[in-house]
C-alpha cells in the first residue's frame, strides 16, 4: 500500500513538472521563432554598457535552453511505440506506462483499468486525467 | 553638419562642449543596452544618414555617471559629422541650470559619451555581432567613459573654468 501511494505522489509529481516543462518548451521555442528572423528592428539602444540584470537573465536563458534541448533529446529517444507518435504526452509519463505493459496504440478506458487495477482509485484518476489532457484517452 | 546659434558673449548658461559619441564601422568593445547582449557596429553610412536626427537633441546625465537619464537633459547638441572612425558632436551644456557637472567633467579624460538610438535595424539577428544599417538619434548622455559600450568616446568642455571667470570679471 505504501508503494503503491509513493508511486501515486510520483505519477502526480511527474505529471506537473512534465506540464511545467511543456509549457517552458513552448515558450523558449515562440522566442527562438521570434529572433530568427533575418532583418530585424529594434526600438532602442543605448551605448552604456548592459546592465548586469540583463546579463545574469541572458545566461539563465541560456542554461535554461540547454536544458530543453537535453529534454527534447530524450523525447525523441521514446519509442514510438510508446508515443505512438503523439508528443503531448509527457515523456515521464510515456515510460511510466510502458512500464505498466501498456501502450499507447492499445489504449481504451477498459484496458487501462485493467493495467492499473492495483493502484487506488486517486492515483488512477490522476494518471487518466493527465491522458486525457494530453488528448490520448477520450 | 551643424545649426548656427547667435553668438552671445558672456551667456552664463551656454558651456561650449564637443566629444566623440560614438565610432562608425567598428564593433563596440561591449554590449550596448537593449541588443540583448550582442556587440554591435554601426555602419559609415547609417551614421551619416541619421547625423541630421542628431541636431538639436539633448545631452543628458545620470546620477552616478553610470548610464542615461533622459529626462534629465542638461544640454544641447548643435553639431556633428562623421571625421574618419569617429563620430564628434558638439554643443553646449546648461552650466548655470546644472553647476555640479563642470566639477566632475573636469577631470581629463574620465568622461566619455553614449548614444541613445530609436528604430534601429540589424541586418542579421542572428550575428554575433550586430550591425545596424540605420537608425535614428535621439539624444546622447555624458558618462563614465568605462560604462560606454564604446572605451573611445570622450568628452570635455571646449572652455575651461578658469578662463570663463577671466571673462566673466
Amino acid at each position: 500500500m505504501e508503494l503503491k501511494d509513493e508511486l501515486g505522489i510520483t505519477v502526480e509529481r511527474l505529471a506537473a513538472a512534465a506540464g511545467l516543462l511543456e509549457q517552458a518548451v513552448e515558450r523558449l521555442a515562440q522566442r527562438q521563432s521570434d529572433s530568427e528572423e533575418s532583418i530585424g528592428r529594434i526600438g532602442h539602444i543605448v551605448a552604456t554598457v548592459e546592465a548586469r540584470r540583463e546579463t545574469e537573465l541572458e545566461q539563465k536563458l541560456a542554461v535554461a535552453e540547454a536544458e530543453i534541448a537535453e529534454l527534447r533529446a530524450a523525447a525523441a529517444s521514446v519509442s514510438h511505440t510508446v508515443t505512438n507518435g503523439r508528443k503531448t504526452l509527457p515523456v515521464q509519463m510515456a515510460n511510466l506506462l510502458a512500464k505498466q505493459g501498456v501502450t499507447v496504440d492499445s489504449m481504451e478506458a477498459g484496458a487501462l483499468d485493467a493495467a492499473l487495477v492495483s493502484l487506488s482509485v486517486e492515483q488512477r484518476i490522476a494518471v487518466k486525467s493527465q491522458l486525457m489532457r494530453a488528448g490520448m484517452l477520450g | 553638419m551643424a545649426v548656427e546659434f547667435p553668438v552671445v558673449h558672456g551667456h552664463p548658461n551656454r558651456l561650449p562642449f564637443e566629444g566623440v559619441l560614438t565610432l562608425v564601422d567598428v564593433p563596440s568593445d561591449k554590449a550596448p543596452s537593449g541588443a540583448r547582449g550582442h556587440r554591435v557596429v554601426l555602419t559609415r553610412a547609417a551614421a551619416e544618414a541619421a547625423l541630421p536626427s542628431l541636431l538639436g537633441m539633448a545631452v543628458d546625465y545620470k546620477a552616478g555617471w553610470d548610464g542615461h537619464d533622459a529626462r534629465q537633459k542638461c544640454g544641447i547638441i548643435t553639431a556633428a559629422e562623421v571625421d574618419g572612425k569617429r563620430l564628434t558632436v558638439s554643443g553646449y551644456l546648461f552650466a548655470r541650470d546644472f553647476p555640479e557637472m563642470e566639477s566632475k567633467i573636469q577631470a581629463e579624460g574620465a568622461m566619455g559619451m553614449s548614444y541613445e538610438l530609436a528604430d534601429a535595424h540589424v541586418a542579421d539577428m542572428q550575428a554575433s555581432i550586430w550591425t545596424l544599417t540605420r537608425a535614428t538619434f535621439t539624444g546622447a548622455a555624458i558618462l563614465l567613459r568605462d560604462k560606454a559600450a564604446y572605451r573611445s568616446t570622450s568628452f570635455r568642455l571646449k572652455q575651461p573654468i578658469a578662463r570663463r571667470a577671466a571673462l566673466a570679471r
